[in-house]
């Protein structure tokens, strides 16, 4: 408590320092006015006006920041999601265990109060990530100067142009830290030049604590062959980073695994239907079909027509990433009961059992939201505002200082007993990926995304 | 010195004309020969491709029909067609599933999906006169682009509306449509195709005979040769006008109910998408032709569903390319579109 009052103290002092120079400034107005008026038109008047309010207000914000040195500064959090569109509820619930957790904590980290602050990376028109949007958002984050860390993006092509964005921050570079990017050419080397494209400055700033396709692909495709017995499958992507990444991970693996892969073909969102597309592969036979890519991509449709044409999910089987995880729509959908999905990390139901930090957070969240999150991308925002929290009291308070936290020396090491994963969350400093490599295998069963089976990958 | 001048004229014009056949015939050539493979390789799978290629044709021709008829009558190209399509669309989830509350096949089913055709169709016709009367009336004798401009704002104002309506998510409806097939040597045709197909002839034969029979037809007809002309002679050119809008809109909101019902997922941008093909298909079968329209529709669902369903097939990823290859290459050699010869009579 006492500590919380001397910050807000402080944040008073600001202020009235903030209201002296406005009104220093509001009286050379007035004179200059007065001046004005004798001897030129009205018209340039209120230019001047304009500009000397304009100019005023950019001396009163710089002699705001200035005088925000010391201690219990205030240091903002961006956080990163696709609010609107499909993904909205997902990401209200990862941004609300967040919130959740920050105010556990009393809302600091060492001696920084730290504030979230909302950036929406969708429009309403696309439904979805937007990259125009994606990329004012990314300077958006630069130009904000209290602004020490991002926490996102929920998808990995937002990340893909936001990153290198952060990274040349010239008062940076500046923390960006996803808990859902799980394509793999953000922190290893995956397609040509990646990752280094993007991070231009040579310097790390991109970390995620979610693991990557390449491990959820291959599980996906070790559980298709071993726990499901499948011989002949056919691979669907939507041409998205992500989903061509996942597919490609996932088509490799089931080759080794013995498993024949039929094809490797895209969907293309905007078309009405897939009648046609199903067809030509139903002449090839598969066990089974994975859809490599976001339900946001006219999933509902897709699977309704793979139905439609090849039968239900128990005569051949469907499966998908974590990119059709956590949608209520696809949930209630009785044409995807049955789908198999698989969860680039923990399972809420999981990490409930183990009890600890995480069981506690999800019953905060059920006494105020009423019920669970629907999505467990939630527990890995917090554990990912774990991590930035970590790199905040570590630092000097500067967007160089906490990604410096991150990337030099001993790096992020949350201690199992504090994670909200219920285990230890260590950041390699060297590439910006996490220590834990879990993936969960879910059923679609009743309508309700069930958990299977852990299938740990190595 | 006369007789050497047309020697020397004449050779390109030839040479021009032989190469423009030769390859057109080559490309014809080419077509065939993909095909008869394709037919040769998977007989099953040919004809079910079609099949299902029909069945979006189907759907296309109803909406390129609305195009075609507002085209021919004010040579307007109505780009806020395929968002009044998408609007029926959501009248239709909304009436049958949210207010009548039907999910299944059955007898009130059945009535449910007749009341909300009359119903979708009414809503339609309803907007697209207020359009007209709204927008495009009073810049009936503005420039040209004015009113193409204003189709295009209208659309995205539509789109809002949509949005707002039916939320950014696609949505997914229940049918009140019969969900069997009928198997014809292992081909499957959905009962709901047959049921789209003779609702697009019904309407298709009901407006040829509207135009070619009827007064209302005629005025409509005069208008769309001569408006001044149509005045003299005593036709209310507002009133055919404001009709032809009708009857385009009421077209549009059945498609709507086709489409909800058949295919089942509603989106607010679908009509963009939807407008493009429609407008296409249109265009390739010529524009301001009713018949036109129809065949435009049908070939290019016919084209989408072979290339995404054919085992010689470029896959889905290049239907759009594929489309507008086709309608590109329709245009360089026959500029008026398939059907487009009777420039005379255009609605």
């Amino acid at each position: 408590m006492g500590v919380r009052g001397a910050g807000s103290a402080a944040v008073g002092q600001r202020w009235v320092t903030g209201l002296r120079v406005e009104a220093g400034l509001q009286a050379s107005v007035g004179a200059i006015m007065i001046i004005e008026r004798t001897r030129m038109t009205r018209r340039i008047t209120a230019l001047a006006v304009a500009t000397i309010t304009l100019l005023g207000g950019a001396a009163c914000s710089k002699a705001n920041n200035s005088g925000s040195g010391g201690g219990g500064k205030t240091v903002i959090v961006g956080v990163d999601l696709p609010f609107q569109g499909t993904s909205a509820d997902t990401s209200n619930a990862v941004y609300n265990s967040m919130q959740l957790y920050l105010d556990s904590v009393g809302g600091k980290a060492g001696a920084y109060t730290v504030q979230l602050k909302k950036y929406d990376d969708s429009t309403a028109a696309a439904g979805k990530w937007d990259p125009a949007t994606c990329t004012a958002n990314g300077n958006a984050h630069v130009a904000n100067l209290n602004e020490v860390a991002v926490m996102g993006t929920y998808n990995s092509g937002c990340a893909q142009l936001e990153a290198p964005i952060l990274n040349q921050d010239p008062n940076g570079p500046m923390l960006m830290v996803s808990n859902s990017n799980t394509y793999p050419g953000l922190t290893k080397p995956w397609a040509p030049n990646e990752p280094q494209v993007f991070a231009p400055s040579g310097k790390k700033n991109y970390a995620r604590v979610i693991t990557t396709d390449d491990y959820q692909g291959t599980a996906a495709a070790r559980f298709a062959a071993k726990d499901l017995g499948v011989k002949k499958v056919y691979v669907l992507n939507d041409n998205e980073v992500y989903g061509q990444g996942v597919a490609k991970a996932f088509a490799e693996e089931a080759a080794k695994q013995g498993i024949t892969v039929l094809g490797n073909q895209a969907w293309d969102g905007k078309q009405p239907n897939y009648t046609a597309l199903f067809t030509s592969i139903q002449a090839a036979k598969p066990d089974m079909i994975y859809l490599g890519g976001i339900y946001d991509n006219n999933g509902g449709q897709l699977i309704k027509d793979k139905v439609k044409v090849l039968g239900d999910n128990k005569a051949v089987k469907l499966m998908g990433p974590d990119g059709f995880t956590g949608y209520t729509d696809l949930d209630k959908l009785p044409q995807a009961e049955g789908m198999y999905f698989t969860f680039a990390g923990l399972d809420q139901s999981q990490l409930v059992t183990a009890g600890g930090k995480a069981a506690e957070l999800l019953n905060n969240y059920k006494a105020k939201y009423g019920s669970t999150p629907d999505s467990s991308y939630a527990l890995y925002g917090v554990a990912a505002l774990q991590v930035i929290l970590q790199a905040i009291a570590k630092s000097d308070g500067t967007k160089k200082g906490v990604s410096s936290a991150v990337f030099n020396g001993a790096g992020i090491d949350i201690a199992a007993a504090d994670s909200v994963l219920g285990k230890e969350v260590k950041i390699d400093p060297a590439t910006g990926d996490v220590n834990a490599i879990d993936i969960s295998v879910l059923q679609l069963t009743g309508g309700k995304e069930t958990f299977l089976k852990p299938y740990p990958v190595n | 010195m006369t007789s050497t001048t047309q020697t020397l004229t004449a050779p390109p014009l030839r040479t021009r004309a032989v190469v423009e056949r030769a390859v057109g015939l080559a490309i014809l050539l080419a077509l065939s020969v993909w095909l008869i493979a394709n037919l040769v390789h998977a007989p099953g799978q040919f004809f079910q491709s079609a099949i299902v290629g029909l069945a979006n044709g189907t759907l296309y021709a109803l909406i390129a029909l609305g195009y075609t008829l507002v085209y021919g009558i004010i040579e307007l190209i109505n780009f806020a067609h395929g968002d009044l399509f998408m609007l029926g669309t959501l009248f239709s989830g909304f009436l049958v599933t949210t207010v009548l509350g039907l999910k299944v096949s059955n007898l009130s089913g059945w009535l449910g999906f007749v009341l909300t055709m009359v119903a979708a169709m009414a809503f339609c016709a309803l907007i697209n006169v207020a359009i007209e009367f709204l927008a495009y009336r009073r810049l009936r004798r503005a420039p040209k682009l004015a009113p193409l401009i204003t189709a295009v704002g209208m659309s995205f104002i539509l789109q809002q509306v949509g949005l707002r309506w039916n939320g950014s998510q696609p949505k997914q409806w229940p049918s009140v449509l019969p969900t069997g097939e009928l198997t014809i040597n292992g081909v499957k045709i959905e009962y709901a195709t047959l049921i789209v197909a003779s609702v697009t002839i019904a309407l298709l034969i009901l407006m040829t005979w509207v135009v070619t029979r009827t007064r209302a037809g005629r005025a409509m007809r005069a208008t769309a040769q001569d408006q001044d002309a149509a005045r003299l002679m005593g036709i209310n050119v507002n009133r055919t006008i404001s009709f032809t809008f009708a009857l385009g809109g009421a077209l549009a909101g059945a498609a709507g109910v086709m489409y909800q019902q058949t295919i089942g997922t509603t989106v607010f941008n679908l009509g963009f998408q939807m407008g493009l093909i429609a407008f296409t298909a249109a265009v390739l079968g010529g524009i301001g032709n009713l018949t036109g329209a129809v065949l435009g529709g049908v070939l290019i669902g016919l084209v989408q569903g072979l290339n995404d369903g054919l085992p010689y097939g470029l896959g889905q990823r290049w239907s759009q390319s594929v489309v507008f290859t086709v309608l590109i290459l329709v245009m360089v050699f026959k500029p008026t579109g398939l059907l487009g010869q009777n420039v005379g009579e255009k609605v």
